[in-house]
């Protein structure tokens, strides 16, 4: 009988996937795609420096190394990584990589200071496929999370605001600075995509304070067209709301939406 | 440093003038974005910062800054260096948009726990917290709830106190849903009595006791003091919800007097039967945010902070601000109370168009006070003023100024709803936000960028240096001390070699801080040599003239060139081991005839000097076991807090040694041993002293420095001063570990035996075991024991001189013919330098019968027998010289017979009372009827609480003294009498120990009236439990 740890190895060989320690052979689309799920900051890597840091805030050791960026596959947000740009890695198995070791390496923030700190999510070696993986395992979270959204939403229509207002049946809180101010849009309705197929005219709530609270959220505007996705408000019965701006899409977007609305 | 990190100008001669005299001072300010970061233009406003007061190098901080890819948890930023450079660290979870709300964080008094009180989203409050804020390991969520609005948090680690170790969390916040709701009441404090564990209590207590009914303003903010008191100010509305204009609002301070741990918190600061004093009545806050703005800032009804003198809990300040007569501009007022909040000093200080005031205090009671003020020229200007002089006269230095909506407001709010200042020992650090123009016009103070700049052209860069990044909102660290080094004299805790020693740094960080110390004792006025840069302390002498003499040196030292200055040196004495308080007054035990030494530094002066000899006196009754301790001053760099005098190291409250570099202490006990492997074991003796005003355990953490050579090493607890102590068989020390010491009483002395082998080793080796006292993680004093090697000649000659030391004691104590005999009998060897085996074979041959018959008449003045087993010693001794036993064992066991002798004298003398415990007993009653519920709530309480606070304060400042304690007992005799009366038939007996006080007070006996009143308090103690 197999050892246990060979048992794991030759699992993990089979899958292309390995978490802590180096890949063995071509990874295959599933060990990325579950990779890419636990992963911000994506990039093919060398390691330079084993056992080193490039923070002085950290100290070194079997669980670190200083890599290389040699290709950034996948950076969210505005954060500026570039190639030949060093990172200190926390390893997911101390001591696997040895100077001159090249992987794509799955990451998530640690430390942003003089220079960047990541902790290994896991890694696979170079296969050619893995760029192209990636980006698939990126665009099917989004279509996952606009799925989940579109699930939740008791109203998806495509219409126009037609007016704002104040709201007259939420109460006001003076004393908190985070007061929402709640606002009331009136929505023409062209289409239902999901929920009453009579609904003519829909009542979003939405908070016009623009408090740091409330500045992310979805402030519709007269004249302003596209696909509302709406759940029913907890304060104000027969009212809707649109938490943030991902409730509003582009009508350009309808023919997506309808073809996503489970019926 | 890295290169690439552009430093401009970091330390500077700061702008502050008061009254056109200048005053040098130290200030960094830095941009907390760090240069990964650096194309961020994020406004990131509304700051706050932790400075672990354990370790002042480790600091963390927030703003509204979201984490930079977009993960599930939000950034913190994070130094381990002072705040010098800054990273991120993203562990708070999160909203969607990888950012928090409303956020304050604050470190634990000790133990490195980080705790975090924020708003998740809109009122969606959560309590997390981390043991290691550098880790990306996520905050642990200790409680969430909803319908909360700015959560505010203070926290500390009971010290000195009951519940010490425990952390103590307040969460100042406006709580919808909380409860004062019911009585229309939103202000509310969610309290811990002890974050640090898996699953805190956490209780909400309201404010607010008055009948009045408002949605009160949001911001609460919390003060605590290390003796329990903790004090809030909020703004409690009375009136319309919905009309702002409608309302009475009042700025309230309450105060709870045992960390809001009782039975009804918040309610030891009374207007009538209402909880809190009124300090602003009917004032105009601009409180709605649809209302009035400064500038690009809106007006959030914040406004307030309250800060308490780290030594005197009677002392605070606060901070409320308003329209003044209901119009604009928003002025901010200070204020003082000197007694807890009962009356208050106002208008201190105003300054008009201010957001954001946060008020500290520093631990030689300088107040700072940070506000960011609009000017007429429509800058934004961020101020940071401090008060040398309780709040009269103010410093103001400039940090940073930029014009209003440049950048331009993204959203409410521009800067913030609050900054924070934090002071811990004499620093004050303090976070802000403004814009992040890198430049003298902007950040006149100076200033240090993390995130990348260009220094020709003062413009901000992206990572690639490819483009200019806009302006925008940073937050900005900054520190400040007056104590700057040109002026700030210090005593060395330890000193490892010409090389290596303290520099210092508060707290000291080598954590054996009484061995190689800066104050030593010698027995003449030559301060000897200094091998290895480290002081040659001699042990004390005791005995009639010139017996008993001594000389206490210190030397004082400062790292750079300043002004001119003359060092005041103050020595202190304890007993030797841990917990007994320090001495610096004649008494029977010793004299101090000389003023304190004065040392001259000429300006630029720097190398270390020794001060002049300082006689003190030892007399006969008195063990040379001693501990010694120095606090030095200046008027520029005076001791921190009260004097040294009656406390000890940890208790009640402060790590006074370690947190004071004008500190030091010795506390070290060497036995001169012969350098041959000998069988049998020398044993020594500490005194453990418990200097709470409650049992506790007492726990010792231990290091052998040779556990090889040390192995077979024991322990044991052998006597106390309160009556037989049943002592256990010897332990076993490991080459580290820890022992505990079991309920340990009020002022209880317990004596430590330790036993150690007697290797062979070269002569002037030391062999030691270092015992360190540990409280709440926390390292508060300790002291060593062991034998330092020598030749047989070295060792006989150190034997003669305790031989008469211990037996002048017996004499002096006990006086016999045959102690007599003994205390003489080295003398002629000791004149004649005779060292010689045979010679100490003789004296032996000599003296035998007379010690033993010493001993036999010792025996029957003896309460509660010898429990040093010093007879059977001396039996030993004589079985090992009768049988030719070597010489070397011989003066093992003689050394030996003589500790334990003069343990057993000191152990007889203690249980007869101790002047040196005047103040604990003062602390003793304060806390009795302060936290003893059932004592509290006797109508002489007040009274006996007021009394005693005076004399503690007295007694710390020097103004009153021993002779003082019966005048202090005396003016308390009748409250003393209700007290027995009101409580004879509980507890038995009372009456009786009432009126030895009195009987002791017309004795003039200080010892004995101590006795009496330990013996008093004692016996309300069994009433009550002191929290």
């Amino acid at each position: 009988m197999l050892s246990t740890r060979i048992h794991g190895a030759l699992l993990a060989a089979a899958f292309g996937l390995w978490s802590g320690t180096v890949a063995l052979a071509q990874p295959t689309a599933a060990a990325v795609e579950k990779l890419t799920r636990a992963s911000q900051l994506i990039f093919r890597g060398t390691v330079e420096r084993p056992g080193a840091v490039n923070l002085a805030i950290l100290k070194g050791g079997e669980d670190t190394a200083v890599v290389r960026i040699d290709e950034v596959l996948h950076v969210p947000g505005l954060l500026e990584v570039s190639r030949g740009q060093e990172v200190t890695l926390k390893l997911s198995r101390p001591g696997s990589f040895k100077a001159g070791d090249a992987a794509v390496f799955f990451t998530r923030s640690w430390l942003y200071g003089e220079n960047l700190a990541l902790v290994e999510v896991g890694h696979t070696d170079l296969g050619a496929a893995v760029p192209a993986q990636v980006v698939a395992a990126h665009r099917k979270m989004a279509a996952e999370a606009l799925q989940q959204r579109l699930d939740g939403a008791a109203l998806v229509v495509a219409g126009r605001v037609i007016e704002t207002r104040p709201s007259a049946v939420v109460d006001k809180l003076q004393e908190t600075e985070h007061d929402p101010m709640w606002q009331e849009a009136v929505i023409a309705v062209d289409r239902v995509v999901k929920g009453d197929a009579r609904t003519a005219r829909v009542v979003v709530l939405y908070p016009g304070s623009n408090d740091i609270s409330w500045h992310r959220a979805l402030k519709p505007q007269t004249g302003q067209d596209g696909v509302w996705l709406l759940e029913p408000s907890p304060a104000a019965a027969g009212m809707y709301i649109a938490p943030s701006a991902w409730n509003l899409m582009g009508r350009d977007d309808l023919a997506v939406v309808v073809r996503m609305v489970k019926p | 440093m890295k290169t690439f990190l552009r430093s401009f100008l970091i330390s500077a001669l700061a702008s502050s003038v008061l009254a056109g005299s200048a005053c040098a001072s130290s200030i960094l300010v830095v941009d907390m974005i760090p240069y990964s970061w650096s194309n961020e233009t994020n406004q990131d406003s509304e700051p706050s910062l932790a400075v672990n007061p354990a370790n002042p190098q480790q600091m963390a901080a927030t703003a509204f800054s979201p984490d930079p890819m977009q993960g599930p948890n939000a950034p913190i930023f994070i130094s381990t260096n002072g705040g010098q450079t800054w990273s991120t660290n993203s562990i708070v979870p999160a909203n969607v948009y990888s950012e928090t709300d409303d956020i304050t964080l604050r470190f634990s008094g000790s133990g490195n726990r980080l705790y975090a009180g924020y708003l998740r989203g809109p009122g969606f409050y959560k309590l997390v917290r981390t043991t290691d804020f550098t880790q990306p390991t996520v905050m642990t969520l200790l409680e969430e709830v909803d319908d909360i609005d700015q959560p505010w948090l203070a926290t500390t680690t009971v010290i000195g106190q009951q519940d010490t170790g425990k952390d103590r969390v307040y969460v100042g916040m406006n709580d919808h849903d909380g409860p004062g709701v019911s009585a229309g009441h939103t202000d509310t404090v969610r309290r811990s009595p002890d974050g640090s564990v898996a699953a805190p209590q956490i209780d909400p207590l309201p404010l607010e006791t008055s009948g009045l009914s408002g949605t009160d303003l949001a911001p609460v903010r919390i003060a605590t003091h290390p003796d329990g008191t903790v004090y809030a100010i909020y703004i409690s509305v009375h009136g319309n919800d919905i009309d702002p204009y409608n309302q009475t609002l009042n700025a309230v301070v309450v105060r709870d007097n045992n960390w809001a741990v009782g039975a009804k918190q918040f309610q030891d600061l009374k207007t009538g039967t209402d909880a809190g004093h009124i300090i602003a009545a009917n004032i105009t806050v601009p409180v709605n945010s649809l209302g009035p703005a400064l500038g690009s800032e809106r007006l959030g009804g914040g406004g307030i902070s309250i800060a308490v003198d780290p030594n005197n809990s009677s002392r605070v300040y606060a901070v409320y601000s308003d329209y003044p007569g209901g119009k604009p501009p928003y002025t901010l007022h200070v204020l003082r109370s000197d007694n807890g909040g009962v009356t208050w000093k106002p208008e201190l200080l105003t300054v008009p168009n201010i957001i954001n005031p946060a008020l500290a205090v520093n631990s030689v009671g300088t107040v700072g006070l940070l506000y960011q003020q609009l000017t007429a020229t429509n800058q934004w200007e961020t101020h940071f003023r401090r008060s040398l002089n309780q709040g009269v006269g103010w410093f103001d230095t400039l940090l940073a100024t930029f014009t209003d909506g440049m950048p331009a407001l993204v959203t409410p709010p521009y800067l913030g709803d609050y900054a924070h200042l934090q002071a811990v020992g004499q620093a004050f650090y303090g976070v802000f936000s403004s814009a992040n123009y890198p430049d003298l016009t902007h950040l006149p103070s100076g200033y240090f960028f993390m995130r990348k700049v260009d220094p020709n052209t003062h413009t901000l860069r992206n990572l690639a240096d490819t483009s200019t990044v806009p302006v925008s909102i940073d937050p900005f660290f900054f520190y400040f001390s007056d104590q700057d080094q040109g002026n700030d004299f210090y005593v060395r805790d330890w000193t490892s070699s010409p090389a290596s020693g303290d520099n210092g740094v508060q707290p000291s960080t080598n954590p054996v801080f009484y061995q190689t110390s800066d104050v030593w004792n010698r027995r003449s006025i030559d301060p000897g040599t200094f091998p290895n840069d480290q002081p040659d302390n001699e042990d004390a002498g005791n005995g009639t003239t010139t017996k008993g003499d001594n000389w206490a040196f210190t030397r004082i030292r400062r790292n750079i060139s300043g002004s001119a200055a003359t060092v005041t040196a103050h020595f202190l004495i304890s007993k030797f081991g841990v917990g007994s308080p320090y001495v610096d007054q004649s008494d029977a035990d010793l004299s101090f005839p000389d003023p304190d030494p004065t040392l001259s530094f000429a300006a630029g002066e720097i190398a270390p000097k020794t001060t002049v000899p300082f006689h003190w006196h030892l007399n006969t009754i008195a063990s040379k076991h001693l501990c010694m301790a120095v606090e030095t001053s200046t008027p520029m760099d005076p001791f921190i807090g009260k004097s040294l005098r009656g406390l000890s190291p940890g208790w009640p409250t402060d790590l006074i040694i370690l947190n004071d570099n004008n500190r030091a202490q010795r506390n070290m006990f060497l036995t001169t041993t012969p350098a041959k492997s000998q069988p049998g074991m020398k044993k020594y003796y500490a005194i453990l002293h418990n200097m709470a005003t409650f049992s506790r355990d007492m726990t010792l953490q231990y290091t052998l420095s040779d556990p090889k050579r040390l192995n077979g090493a024991t322990w044991r607890v052998v006597a106390s001063s309160l009556g037989p102590l049943h002592a256990t068989d010897p332990l076993r020390l490991a080459s580290r570990g820890s022992i505990v010491v079991k309920a340990m009483q009020p002022e209880e002395d317990r004596w430590l035996e330790i036993a150690l082998p007697v290797p062979s080793g070269t002569e002037g080796e030391e062999l030691d075991v270092q015992f360190q006292e540990v409280a709440a993680d926390q390292l508060l004093d300790g002291f060593g024991v062991g034998a330092r090697l020598a030749s047989n000649a070295k060792t006989i000659a150190d034997l003669f001189e305790n031989h008469r030391s211990v037996y002048t004691r017996l004499a002096a104590l006990y006086p016999s013919d045959y102690a007599i005999t003994e205390m003489k009998a080295p003398q002629p060897y000791l004149d004649a330098g005779s060292f010689a085996d045979t010679d100490y074979l003789r004296f032996l041959s000599a003296n035998l019968k007379i010690m033993a018959s010493a001993h036999t008449l010792l025996s029957r003045s003896l309460v509660n027998g010898d429990p040093f087993g010093s007879k059977p010693e001396l039996d030993n001794l004589t079985a090992l010289y009768t049988s030719g036993a070597p010489v070397a064992s011989l003066l093992v066991s003689h050394a030996t017979m003589l500790d334990e002798l003069d343990a057993l004298l000191t152990q007889q003398r203690q249980m007869k009372g101790d002047e040196a415990f005047i103040l604990q007993n003062v602390l003793w009653q304060r806390d009795l009827f302060l936290r003893g519920d059932q004592l509290n709530a006797l109508a002489a309480a007040g009274t006996i609480v007021d009394a005693s606070r005076t004399f503690i304060d007295g007694y710390g400042n020097r103004t009153l003294n021993d002779p003082d304690y019966p005048v202090h007992l005396r003016t308390l005799l009748d409250p003393l009498r209700q007290v027995a009366g009101a409580l004879e038939t509980t507890l038995p007996g009372l009456t009786v120990k009432e009126q030895a006080i009195e009987a002791a007070m017309n004795t003039g006996d200080l010892t004995a009236l101590q006795k009496a009143h330990h013996d008093f308090l004692a016996q309300l103690a069994a009433l009550d439990i002191v929290r």
